[in-house]
């Protein structure tokens, strides 16, 4: 694939994660999606066949994107308490900064697991962010800083 | 105590042999005899009054310390460090160690199939001992050339017999508490079965050519000498040479495992099977790096003579009229052992049933005390363990050696002990002291 | 043909039964010669070797067994005598993992080692044999390997040798290699039971079958099996910490086995373990042989 197609990709990705954020998956058609970008329906779907697989994406790309601060965080020679801090603080710039990326998460990933269930399945499409945290959670219980969570 | 030079020149050619003398230059009325090839080696010291044996000592050259090494280990732990107290007896103390650990539970279950498992394969360790000590340590010493195949032939089979069931031989861990590691599927059975023929057939082609079950209950020693084979050849070497006179111990026999066998002592043929090993104790001695045991006090031997003479072999039974616990005895009748334990398996595995469980897990043991009791190749073999907080407390391992072959007074000798005084300085010594068959790597301490 | 001389430290004998297992070694025992083996017949007595009346040459020394500054047989320290025959010996095969790297028991004893090496760390008592030692680790070793280093050695065939002194040609593998019960461990089912055909030993149970080096499953035990097929926990045997404390446990930060696949990055494996557990695959949650539809 073309690097330009690649960037144009992330466009939309970009773009239809506000909307998904803002209204929710299902009121959020490509439509509207395309019409917001000012492309055409039909180039969308050169892009993603779907609405699903656009979701989709825009699940990995949150999670990459979320994973690489926090690997930051893991590779540095912060204690453990510092990382704790500064995972924290990470995450709250994000929720300023790109507020959407969050919601999604909350909003369209957590509510509408129908979307995610083949091609997302388990923790695939948050492999990243998942194994970042583990490796976080992982390293302060080796040396007994972080008691075990129950979600995981 | 010498140190060797360690600035002369050694020689690289056969005319020039070194005129060191040897530091262990016998005295007069005393000689020091290092027997080998015994799973190490024992350090024997001959008291000759004149012409015959006062009195014997025998120690050991090296320590392990293997129960210290146990204390504060996890207690699953003993099940994979104490397969390597010994080599050839390796299995022995694995299923010693997982009974002693299941008799600390108040209640534990262990599925048929385990049991049944467990029982094969200590009893191919035994047949595995007995092909390497007949044809490796005791047909030499009757002067006959070393057969090294026909020892390593069926000990290769029955090691493979073993794999088949428990991963590999030797030093494998497969016996835990509440079963077994793994399962069964019908390719182990039918492979196991068909080297059970093929072990049997060993058996017939090189110690004696007879049927199985006519044999066990046979009780004519002119009858076993008839047939062919290295065992009756090695029977009638015995006879010829007059060696029947030989090796007369304490004739006190005490057995504590069970299945093929029955646990209980004898002195002579008066049987009482009510023993209890709380009654065993095993002491330190000074000059030593071995111990040794008792039962209330009292020296007995353990091995296969002992559990012939509880069993009533018939053999066995009429060897001990004609010859007492003479080396004949002794060494007949651990040889006697191998068809009784080839029967033995071909009815165990019989009883594996496949669709039933070969484990069940028991609760985290965190306290208790137990004692676990096997029929090793040379004898019984004990193991007591103290767990707390599921760690290793206390570990102690009574050994088959510790009975046999340690030494006290001449006034009250130990089995070895009794067998020797009085023998000839020309008696065939080695063999007297073979027949009981030492296992030095198990004894020390 | 080779020229053997076997001699024993502090040991049970394992590796002199188990080398008694090889399967062609009615051909080996015809192709070399045991100037002293500790079970078979030898051309010297042991008081012999330790009269230094050997005056064959010597190709290959093996040790096994513990070394204990303090051991002594016939009255004479066994490192002098050690010392002598590696002198004149063309290689020392340092045989079990007592003898490589001090094994089960130097544990709780501060004057016992291996030749080379204590654990990890090496010595330099025998520093100056360093150069014609191979370790050929294992507890017990496997027979074949032992044989094979043997007949390499003999025949001048180039033997590429690892950190730790060992073969690479048997000890450049992981003993997961081979394992019939991998497919558990790719695709991550964590569910092992002991008592069954099935599962991983990984990730309960203590297995150290990924980060052991050693050909127990490429070669076999005893030509048919190994403990990890039947369902026993590889024991770590063959590597310089053996044996580690709590075997029968695999130890584990926040649900994560503490010890991974050798040189297996952490993040390489839980980006596996993420995909791989996120699939449910039904037929690694049935028994092998169960009846019915499969």
């Amino acid at each position: 694939m073309s690097s330009n197609k690649e960037k144009r990709k992330l466009e939309i990705i970009k773009g239809s994660l506000k909307l998904f954020a803002q209204n929710g998956f299902y009121v959020t058609t490509i439509p509207i999606i395309a019409k917001d970008l000012g492309m055409s329906v039909g180039n969308m779907y050169n892009y993603f066949k779907s609405k699903e697989e656009l979701a989709q994406e825009a699940l990995r790309f949150i999670s990459k994107y979320l994973a690489k601060d926090i690997r930051a965080v893991n590779e540095s020679n912060l204690t453990t308490e510092e990382k704790i801090r500064k995972i924290v603080a990470e995450y709250f710039k994000v929720a300023q900064n790109d507020p959407q990326m969050i919601e999604f998460f909350l909003r369209v990933y957590l509510s509408n697991r129908e979307v995610f269930k083949s091609g997302c399945e388990g923790m695939i499409c948050v492999n990243e962010f998942v194994t970042e945290i583990m490796i976080f959670f992982e390293e302060g219980g080796s040396q007994g800083r972080s008691k075990k969570p129950r979600l995981l | 105590m010498k140190d060797i030079n360690k600035d002369n020149n050694l020689p690289t050619k056969s005319n020039s042999l070194p005129t060191k003398p040897c530091p262990l230059t016998p005295t007069n009325s005393k000689t020091i005899e290092v027997i080998e090839k015994i799973e190490g080696e024992a350090v024997v010291e001959y008291s000759f009054d004149g012409d015959r044996v006062d009195d014997v000592k025998i120690k050991f050259f090296q320590s392990r310390h293997i129960e210290k090494i146990l204390i504060g280990k996890s207690v699953n732990d003993a099940l994979v460090i104490n397969p390597r107290v010994c080599g050839i007896c390796n299995h022995a103390h694995l299923i010693a160690t997982v009974r002693a650990i299941e008799d600390c539970y108040d209640s534990i279950e262990v599925p048929k199939n385990a049991k049944i498992l467990r029982e094969i394969t200590l009893s191919l360790e035994l047949l595995q001992n007995h092909f390497k000590w007949f044809y490796l340590t005791i047909e030499p010493l009757l002067g006959f050339d070393v057969q090294i195949l026909k020892a390593t032939k069926p000990s290769q089979l029955i090691s493979k017999m073993i794999a088949m069931l428990a991963g590999q031989y030797p030093h494998n861990s497969y016996a835990i508490p509440g079963g077994v590691v793994g399962a069964l599927t019908p390719l182990e059975i039918v492979g196991f079965k068909s080297s059970l023929n093929s072990l049997i057939k060993i058996f017939q082609e090189s110690l004696i050519d007879v049927d199985l079950q006519n044999f066990v209950s046979c009780d004519r020693i002119d009858v076993m000498l008839s047939k062919s084979g290295d065992m009756p050849r090695a029977m009638q070497t015995i006879l010829d040479k007059g060696y029947t006179e030989l090796g007369k111990s304490n004739d006190k026999f005490i057995v504590f495992g069970e299945g093929l066998f029955k646990s209980g002592k004898s002195i002579k043929t008066r049987v009482a099977t009510n023993i209890d090993t709380k009654y065993v104790e095993s002491f330190d001695i000074k000059q030593s790096e071995a111990k040794l045991a008792t039962y209330k006090g009292k020296f007995y031997e353990v091995g296969p003579l002992s559990r012939a003479m509880l069993l009533k072999t018939p053999l066995i039974k009429e060897a001990h009229r004609k010859f007492q616990d003479s080396l004949f005895s002794r060494i007949l009748a651990r040889v006697c052992e191998v068809p009784r334990l080839l029967l033995y398996t071909q009815e165990l595995i019989e009883q594996i049933y496949l669709n039933r469980p070969f484990y069940i897990e028991p609760k985290i043991l965190t306290n208790g005390e137990g004692v676990g009791v096997v029929e090793a190749a040379r004898g019984s073999l004990i193991h007591k363990v103290s767990v707390r907080d599921g760690k290793i407390e206390d570990y102690q391992i009574t050994t088959p050696t510790q009975w046999n072959l340690s030494f006290n007074t001449k006034e009250n000798p130990t089995p070895v002990q009794k067998a020797l005084i009085r023998s000839k300085k020309s008696d065939p010594l080695e063999l007297i002291f073979k027949a009981f068959d030492v296992c030095s790597v198990c004894t020390v301490k | 043909m080779a020229n053997i001389l076997w001699l024993s430290a502090i040991t049970c004998n394992g590796n002199s039964h188990s080398f008694l297992n090889l399967p062609s070694l009615e051909e080996f025992l015809g192709r070399h010669n045991f100037l002293y083996h500790t079970i078979l017949p030898s051309t010297f007595s042991l008081r012999d070797i330790f009269e230094l009346k050997v005056y064959e040459s010597i190709d290959i020394l093996v040790l096994e067994g513990t070394l204990d500054s303090d051991l002594k047989k016939f009255d004479i320290n066994f490192e002098d005598i050690l010392v002598e025959y590696a002198k004149r010996a063309k290689y020392i095969l340092t045989v079990g993992t007592c003898a490589t790297f001090g094994g089960i028991f130097m544990q709780k004893h501060s004057n016992r080692y291996g030749f080379l090496y204590k654990n990890y760390t090496a010595h330099n008592r025998f520093l100056s044999f360093k150069e014609k030692s191979v370790s050929v680790s294992g507890c017990p070793i496997l027979p074949e390997i032992l044989a094979g280093v043997i007949d390499m050695l003999s025949s001048n065939l180039p033997l590429s040798l690892d950190e730790y002194n060992r073969p690479k040609s048997f000890y450049g593998w992981m003993v997961h290699n081979g394992c019939t019960r991998n497919e558990y461990f790719e695709y991550k089912i964590d569910n092992h039971n002991f008592g069954e055909l099935e599962g991983c030993m990984f990730y309960e149970h203590g297995c150290q079958a990924t980060y052991t080096r050693g050909s127990c499953n490429k070669i076999l035990w005893n030509e048919v099996n190994s403990k990890t097929r039947v369902g026993e926990p590889c024991h770590g045997c063959t590597e310089p910490d053996f044996p580690k404390d709590n075997l029968w446990q695999t130890t584990k930060h926040m649900g994560i086995p503490a010890k991974l696949p050798l040189g297996v990055p952490k993040r390489a494996y839980l980006s596996l373990a993420g995909v791989a557990k996120a699939f449910k695959i039904e037929r690694f949650y049935k028994n092998i042989l169960e009846e019915g539809d499969s």
